[in-house]
């Protein structure tokens, strides 16, 4: 999984060489309907880390359309009853799609005499099955998701799953750029489940802020403004209009080309 | 008796207040007209033990001995009637058959059920199908009647109108199962069916013992059926099928009929 | 009237830059790719089977292409067992390939399993298991599980027994197999090992006359300790191989497991 939404869930060319084109019919509006093969807007890199007593799990309010910073005010991390969060990377009317169908999960859940009763393991699995029922039909929901919480029996949860229904966990993941950028970094917080006993929630939040800040320098399609939540056996705390404190510009004044600085 | 019952034969799914279901009870009365059938497991292994250990024959040897055999009368109604044609056993797999009373059409579709059943077993698990699973594909077929629920698709209008022996080899040795239009089924060691089964059955609770033979079988079932059968027995109007772990299920020819028929004792 | 497809105006798969790039292509029309609905998730499994033992093992590395996903996703699963943690499970499964249909497919033929049990009141044989992978796995030839599994337990005589199988349900039984990212480094370690092939008997002669070193029945420890060789030497030189060693061992007991790590370079 890299930087490129675009490229996610497509053949790498490096394996399976450049996709011959002379397959495609030379006009899309005639010939078989096609489903959804790209995305359009998208949002960059979630992260999240477990710590001893819960999980922080943290993205960017920015949705991008290509190289254009299209809205700056989209949220990206969806509460799911009351232990339970995730957080999408990639398109982002898929992303609204897979809101829509959890809100009405919850909904029908809460229809019952005992409410919602779904932790995060749960909706990990029900979220992995649908993804992967989509990329079955050739129609996926083109989008990265991490899912954190608590599981079954309180304990810290965290899992990812991918448009083509592929799912891990780790004590800490990232999706997309912040793959290769934030989660070699966030590992150094706990390299296996066992360390993670030894993780605070302090030291787990300093962490996954400072790689949302090394993300703003170096993504592209990323912005400083986030939202963070914080899910334990109190309940979720979400905060939706964090900004990027303590940056430092103050090696980009000796690059020519940047900023007002023309030659 | 149908004045008082009517009105619960309109829906043919619906419950009378004393809780029956008319119509499936019925199927039971149509087995009740049928031609005679009967079944027999001989366990021989007892008898055999005896033998074995002056013979020396090994334990595996002992248990082909035992087996199940099955009996019908064929009803000749006429001498024009080839009596080859009337068919009430069949076989199922190489190792299960059946023997029918009631109505014989009703019967194709269950066998051709329970067929396709073990075809697709021994495609999908390289394995024969067991007994037991046989008969009970054939009974989730039995209540498949009347308006259907939503969504599920019926496949009949009435209940099935006919009962089956079903003889076979598995696993665990021979085995003698009766499925019956409700849906029911049960394991016997001698089981009579059709319009002779009262007599047939009290017979066989009488000659029934634990060390029967294979020939001593062949001759418990032809020696019952002739007991109820209104036509004289012969080697034409009756139909014998063994099934053993050695051959599995075979049905006899007419030359081993003629030597069955042959043995029993004339009066 | 030229219709301008919305796409043409999306970003390309290829990165993208602030400046507009003409769409150079030798084919004519729109520039996409489509939608692949497969990936490869690396790693490698290996079966061994012995006289009265089977032992199949994976290593515990996911990645996708040069990224590790997780240092610990089991790629060998216990098939049929009462619970989540599969115990009381006699039947053991390996995927390798893509991840999700892995999953997919371990899942589909653990429900069977389950439910034959109930259906024929008996537990499953591993003959019979090995039937039902194969043909599940032929019922989406059009559109295969992209993995390649190997199955394992003990026959209906006691003795070992291991299949293994390419995408689309050809299968056969054997007495050990590699598959995976690092079977082409594995499989040939094992044919040297375990059926001792290329080994002759010291002295025996010269050429053609030299007489081949018999294969026999090996014991449960040194089974183990080949499988922990060969994963060792297939992480040194495979990229994808790497971070935890998964054995599972089945016998007439019921399955045990052995973690043990590996290097996480």
């Amino acid at each position: 999984m890299n930087h490129f939404p675009h490229g996610w869930g497509r053949p790498r060319d490096d394996i399976y060489g450049p996709y011959d084109h002379t397959y495609l019919s030379h006009s899309q509006s005639s010939g078989p309907n096609q489903h959804t093969q790209q995305p359009a807007v998208t949002g960059t890199s979630v992260l999240a880390a477990k710590f001893k007593d819960g999980v922080v799990i943290a993205a960017d309010n920015l949705a991008s359309y290509g190289s254009l910073a299209r809205f700056t005010d989209v949220k990206r991390l969806h509460k799911f009853g009351e232990h339970a969060i995730l957080g999408i990377g990639g398109d982002v009317s898929d992303m609204q799609y897979i809101s829509r169908i959890l809100n009405e999960l919850d909904i029908d859940e809460n229809y019952g005499s005992t409410g919602n009763t779904l932790n995060a393991k749960n909706l990990h699995t029900y979220l992995s099955k649908v993804m992967y029922a989509r990329r079955t039909k050739i129609n996926p929901l083109w989008n990265a998701i991490l899912v954190a919480g608590l599981d079954g029996v309180g304990r810290p949860f965290l899992s990812s799953v991918d448009l083509l229904g592929t799912t891990f966990s780790s004590p800490t993941l990232a999706t997309g750029y912040g793959s290769y950028l934030a989660q070699p970094l966030l590992r150094k917080l706990a390299e296996t489940e066992d360390e993670v006993a030894n993780v605070t929630r302090e030291k787990a939040e300093k962490a996954v802020r400072e790689a949302l800040k090394v993300l703003f320098y170096r993504d592209a399609r990323s912005l400083d403004r986030f939202s963070i939540a914080v899910v334990t056996k109190q309940g979720i705390e979400l905060m939706e209009d964090e900004q990027l404190e303590g940056q430092s510009w103050a090696f980009a004044d000796r690059i020519k080309g940047y900023g007002t600085q023309v030659n | 008796m149908f004045i008082a019952r009517s009105e619960y034969d309109r829906g043919i799914n619906t419950f009378s207040p004393e809780g029956r279901l008319f119509q499936v009870e019925y199927s039971l009365e149509a087995i009740k007209h049928g031609s005679t059938a009967i079944g027999v497991r001989y366990p021989g292994a007892q008898l055999l033990l005896t033998l074995s250990i002056l013979t020396r024959l090994s334990l595996k040897q002992v248990a082909t001995s035992e087996g199940v055999i099955l009996g019908v009368e064929k009803r000749v109604q006429s001498t024009l009637l080839e009596t080859s044609s009337v068919e009430k056993i069949l076989e199922i797999d190489s190792h299960i058959g059946c023997a029918m009373s009631g109505l014989q059409a009703d019967a194709r579709s269950m066998i051709e059920h329970a067929r396709v059943e073990s075809q697709s077993h021994a495609f999908h698990y390289n394995e024969q199908l067991r007994v037991e699973s046989c008969t009970q594909a054939i009974c989730d077929l039995a209540l498949r009647f009347g308006e259907g629920a939503d969504g599920e698709e019926s496949i009949m209008s009435r209940p099935f109108g006919v009962a089956l022996l079903i003889a076979g080899v598995d696993e665990d040795g021979p085995q003698l199962y009766h499925a019956e239009p409700s849906g029911t089924f049960y394991r016997y060691d001698a089981k009579a069916i059709g319009s002779g089964s009262e007599g047939a059955q009290a017979e066989l609770q009488n000659e029934y013992h634990k060390s029967l033979t294979l020939a001593e079988a062949e001759t418990l079932v032809l020696k019952t059926l002739k007991q109820v059968m209104e036509e004289k027995l012969d080697a034409k109007n009756v139909q014998l099928a063994s099934t053993t772990p050695g051959k599995g299920f075979r049905i006899y020819s007419d030359e081993e009929m003629a030597e069955v028929v042959g043995r029993l004792p004339s009066n | 009237m030229a219709f301008i497809h919305p796409s043409s105006l999306l970003p390309s798969s290829n990165p993208s830059y602030s400046f507009r790039e003409g769409i150079k292509s030798s084919a004519p029309g729109i520039q996409e790719h489509r939608f692949s609905p497969y990936a490869d998730n690396g790693g490698s499994t290996l079966g061994i089977a012995g006289k009265d033992f089977t032992i199949i093992a994976g290593d515990t590395r996911q990645s996708s292409g040069y990224s590790i996903n997780t240092r610990y996703a089991p790629k060998v699963f216990r098939i049929g067992g009462d619970d989540d943690s599969g115990t009381g499970a006699k039947i053991i499964l390996a995927v390798t390939g893509f991840a999700a249909d892995g999953n997919a497919l371990k899942e589909r033929l653990d429900s069977m399993v389950k439910m034959y049990k109930y259906q024929h009141g008996k537990d499953i044989s591993v003959k019979a298991c090995a039937q039902r992978l194969a043909t599940i796995l032929y019922s989406k030839r059009f559109f295969p599980y992209y993995t390649q599994a190997i199955l394992g337990g003990i026959d209906e005589e006691g003795v070992g027994a291991l299949y293994s199988y390419d995408y689309v349900g050809s299968y056969e039984r054997e007495q050990c197999r590699a598959v995976g990212a690092a079977a082409s480094l594995i499989m040939p370690f094992l044919d040297n090992q375990v059926n001792l092939k290329n080994q002759y008997v010291p002295g025996s002669g010269v050429g053609h006359d030299l007489k081949a070193k018999a294969a026999e029945p090996l014991e449960q420890s040194h089974v183990e300790q080949l499988v922990r060789d060969a994963f060792s030497g297939a992480v040194e030189r495979h990229i994808e191989v790497g971070d935890g060693l998964q054995m599972l061992i089945a016998t007439k007991d019921g399955i045990r497991e052995i973690y043990t790590p590996l290097k996480r370079d």
